[in-house]
């Protein structure tokens, strides 16, 4: 029964920013190999209360205590000391170091004289790796490695240092779903080694698949806490008290989309090979595929952000310059990137932000400019002052904001990468809803989501891409989740 | 208890201690009513946004107490804003490329190099003051575009294309010059540190038109949003269809400008030309801008605020100068001022980006 009593526990912890309350009376218990999800629209309290447990972020009331003692507060080593290591969303890894040096990093053996023991490194890294199942070869510099295998590096890394407790933060929001597979499996691993883990993450059905138990967050408390979590009891719990959650898209307004807008016409550049696309005014056009099948490549070779090297891109007629980011803008391309530091000037207000594309001629016509942005924020239904820093706002809010930076400069192709990738579940029937609105006045909208649902849901058709080549195009009856899947991951299959 | 608290928390703010002010701030939040509460807040935004406004006030007083009969004339204020006029122009030129993040390390070396030209074009071919005014801009310019050219488009880090580019200007200065001296320079060349607007020397005149210019292309063009956005998020603002390289040479350009113009000015006051006249700016040049920064709420380089940063280190120079203090204290003094700004600085980044 010892094994089963919390070793952790989180004791009505608040914490108060200026004047707002982030975190309210929050308490948590972790047992041994315990799996508990963390859940809660953005804004909810998550993060905060992560950053409370990992020491980076001092309790303003309440306690951490491991094994009963009271951690002090905002002492990130000594968080890490206590076992608590934290696999953050953002990948932080040397890349250019190899795997064994990225899993030991900070905590290198030394031999006499303090210099590095390089066999006894080695040796070690490799045994977290293979005690966690792991695969990757331990000489490989991380950089060379795929997105996933650099998140399990980061786990290596955590396990390393002994963790008790591995905290995940939105570890699936830049993941092709193959990969996510092994993430489960690897966190999975964890708890049967002993090692509690808490799960933060907005895809509900990980939670479900993942998690022991879930604890979910609303403006601040601890609303729930269950047992083994369906995602559909998950969903309700969240949309209780948000309005319009859930909205769905009717499906009978299809209707005739316009003339062509995007022609590639056998484009090929490094992961692309002899593309025939096109895309029509008005209809929302899904790319789905495994992470460097092509999908996100036709995007990034669109806005100009990748060269290509054969065939040709044109916007109306017009034929776009391979690698030309201006001249796809000025032709009326808009691209949002899945990552969303990519989009947004953090230190500038919500107001640059948003006319940044938009703006012509010599001077900027302030005036202007100001009644513009707010008419469309108001548009997105963003919820954000004009001359705040857009770092300010919640993932949401800010993924509404850089929309707007489309609005405002009237692209006629928007390039949609994961839109909703880490937006709270409340706020993505919004941009479900943006991106319909878009369909509706009339703009070609490329999608590209590594949630398939999304794109059956939204798409009125859904390109399949594999190994950089067309696989299969779905639309009417035949544009189901299964089909696409199928479509995604079997080759040469056509509906 | 309360009203002690209250009392107790702007004293606190005087003292300057961040970290003091903060607490005194968390400890009022459960009891102070909210309007309190905001009062203080503000008291502190807006002590920590023009800090650099205060000490420059603060340093005025200072010396008008300890040198009242020559420190605050008018003569010595005239002096002082003719004396910095120099470095005012390097000072916001190297703002513009601080903008849009990068550095431009050559601007000391450019200035010597446009003053050889300039002087030297007057001294031996005896070309017209407009045109070795022109010609000296021009250096500059072409200074500027080299640095550019091989930042945007070469793609070499600015902060060694810049040297290497300054250091290559330099050389061929003193190659040209065989390092020595020119005088010979037309008595209308030098009435451009001589002549006054009315009461106001024109070198001061021209910084300030310069400040002012600077200003307009950075906060009310359409350019000078697309150059910060490029300083925020280079990869964001080409995704956004800012046209970054492009931008990016003219800034280094405008610059160089500004290098070419303060040769102008440098060497219409000291008369002639002698080697190496430009390098002792560069650092003052960054210091006055790295000052600039805390003016604000951005913490974002700006125009107004390396003018003032200037104005202060001058301010301070020649206070120190005044009482008869070594030269090494002034260098003290403004060391100490930058690192405390710098220090500020950071603090107060940690604290927007919530710790």
């Amino acid at each position: 029964m010892a094994a089963e009593t919390a070793w952790l526990r989180a004791e009505h912890v608040t914490k108060t920013y200026g004047g707002v309350r982030a975190l309210q009376d929050a308490s948590l218990q972790l047992r041994p190999a315990e799996i508990r999800g963390l859940v809660g629209a953005n804004g909810a309290g998550k993060s905060t209360f992560v950053k409370i447990l990992t020491g980076l972020v001092a309790a303003s009331e309440g306690d951490v205590l491991v094994d009963g003692r009271a951690l002090p507060r905002g002492r990130p080593a000594e968080s890490l000391r206590a076992g608590i290591a934290a696999v953050p969303q953002e990948l932080m890894v040397a890349p250019t170091m190899t795997v064994a040096e990225n899993v030991l990093l900070g905590h290198e053996p030394r031999g006499r004289l303090g210099l590095l023991e390089r066999r006894k490194l080695r040796s070690r890294a490799e045994q977290v790796l293979r005690s966690l199942g792991l695969d990757i070869p331990a000489d490989e510099p991380v950089g060379r490695l795929s997105l996933i295998e650099q998140r399990l590096v980061m786990i290596a890394r955590a396990l390393s240092r002994k963790a008790r407790l591995v905290i995940f933060d939105e570890p699936t929001a830049t993941v092709a779903p193959r990969e996510v597979d092994l993430l489960v499996r690897t966190v999975r691993g964890l708890g049967e080694r002993g090692v509690s883990v808490l799960y933060v993450s907005h895809r509900l059905d990980e939670i479900e698949q993942v998690c022991d138990s879930v604890t979910v967050l609303r403006d601040g408390r601890v609303v729930a806490e269950l047992g083994r979590a369906t995602r559909r009891a998950l969903v309700e719990i969240l949309a209780s008290g948000t309005e319009g959650a859930g909205r769905r898209r009717d499906v009978d307004e299809a209707r005739e989309p316009g003339e062509t807008v995007l022609r590639l016409h056998r484009v090929t550049g490094e992961r692309l090979h002899e593309i025939d696309l096109e895309a029509r005014a008005g209809e929302v056009l899904g790319l789905a595929g495994l992470a460097g099948s092509g999908a996100r490549e036709v995007l990034l070779t669109v806005c100009g952000a990748a060269p290509f090297t054969g065939g040709d891109v044109a916007i109306a007629g017009r034929r776009l310059a391979s690698g030309d980011p201006v001249g796809a803008v000025a032709a009326g391309v808009g691209f949002l990137p899945g990552d969303r530091s990519l989009a947004a000037f953090p230190s500038h207000s919500v107001r640059h932000n948003v006319s940044l594309a938009a703006l012509e001629g010599l001077f900027v016509r302030r005036g202007a400019e100001r009644s513009e942005v707010a008419r469309l924020l108001d548009l997105v239904a963003a919820r954000a002052d004009m001359e705040a820093p857009i770092s300010s706002l919640s993932g949401g809010n800010q993924q509404k904001t850089l929309l707007a930076r489309w609005l405002a400069s009237g692209s006629r192709v928007l390039l949609l990468d994961d839109p909703t990738a880490g937006v709270d579940v409340a706020t993505r029937p919004e941009i479900h809803q943006q991106i319909l609105r878009l369909r509706s006045a009339g703009a070609a909208v490329l999608l590209v989501s590594s949630d398939i649902e999304e794109l059956v849901e939204l798409a009125d058709r859904v390109i399949t891409f594999d190994r950089g080549a067309v696989s299969a195009e779905l639309t009417g009856a035949a544009l189901t989740t299964p089909r696409v899947l199928a479509a995604m991951t079997e080759k040469g299959v056509s509906a | 208890m309360e009203v002690q608290r209250i009392a107790f928390a702007p004293l606190l703010i005087a003292l300057g201690g961040e970290r003091l002010s903060r607490v005194a701030e968390e400890t009022e939040l459960a009891v102070r009513p909210r309007t309190t509460r905001r009062s203080l807040v503000s008291l502190r935004g807006v002590a920590e946004r023009w800090s650099l406004l205060l000490a420059f006030l603060g340093a005025i007083v200072f010396f008008a107490v300890a040198r009242t009969d020559t420190f605050l004339t008018l003569d010595n204020a005239r002096a002082i804003l003719d004396d910095t006029s120099v470095l005012v122009v390097l000072a916001v030129g190297v703002t513009a490329v601080l903008v849009i993040g990068e550095f431009d390390l050559s601007v000391g070396f450019v200035v010597g190099f446009a003053a050889a030209a300039g002087v030297g074009a007057m001294a031996f071919n005896g070309w017209p003051v407009w045109a070795a005014v022109a010609l000296s801009l021009a250096v500059g310019g072409m200074a500027g575009l080299a640095n550019g050219v091989a930042v945007a488009y070469v793609r070499i880090p600015s902060f060694v294309a810049t040297l290497a580019i300054g250091s290559i200007a330099a050389a061929v200065e003193l190659a040209i010059t065989r390092t020595s001296i020119f005088e010979g320079i037309p008595p209308s060349y030098l009435d451009i540190a001589l002549k006054r607007v009315g009461t106001i020397p024109l070198r001061a005149i021209i910084a300030a038109v310069v400040v002012l210019l600077f200003l307009l292309i950075l906060r009310g063009t359409v350019f000078g949003r697309h150059a910060s956005s490029i300083g925020d998020n280079p990869a964001a603002a080409t995704l956004a269809g800012v046209p970054v390289a492009r931008v990016r040479v003219v800034v280094f350009v405008l610059a160089g400008l500004a290098a070419g113009l303060a040769a102008v000015l440098v060497t219409s006051s000291a008369g002639s030309y002698y080697p190496n006249l430009g390098t002792g700016y560069l650092l003052p040049a960054y210091a006055a801008a790295f000052l600039g920064l805390s003016l604000g709420s951005g913490l974002r380089f700006n125009v107004l605020g390396s003018y003032l940063g200037v104005l202060l280190l001058g301010t301070v120079t020649t206070g120190l100068t005044m009482m008869n203090q070594p030269s090494w204290v002034a260098a003290l003094v403004q060391g100490i001022v930058l690192i405390a700004a710098v220090a500020g600085i950071a603090i107060r980044r940690r604290d927007v980006l919530g710790r």
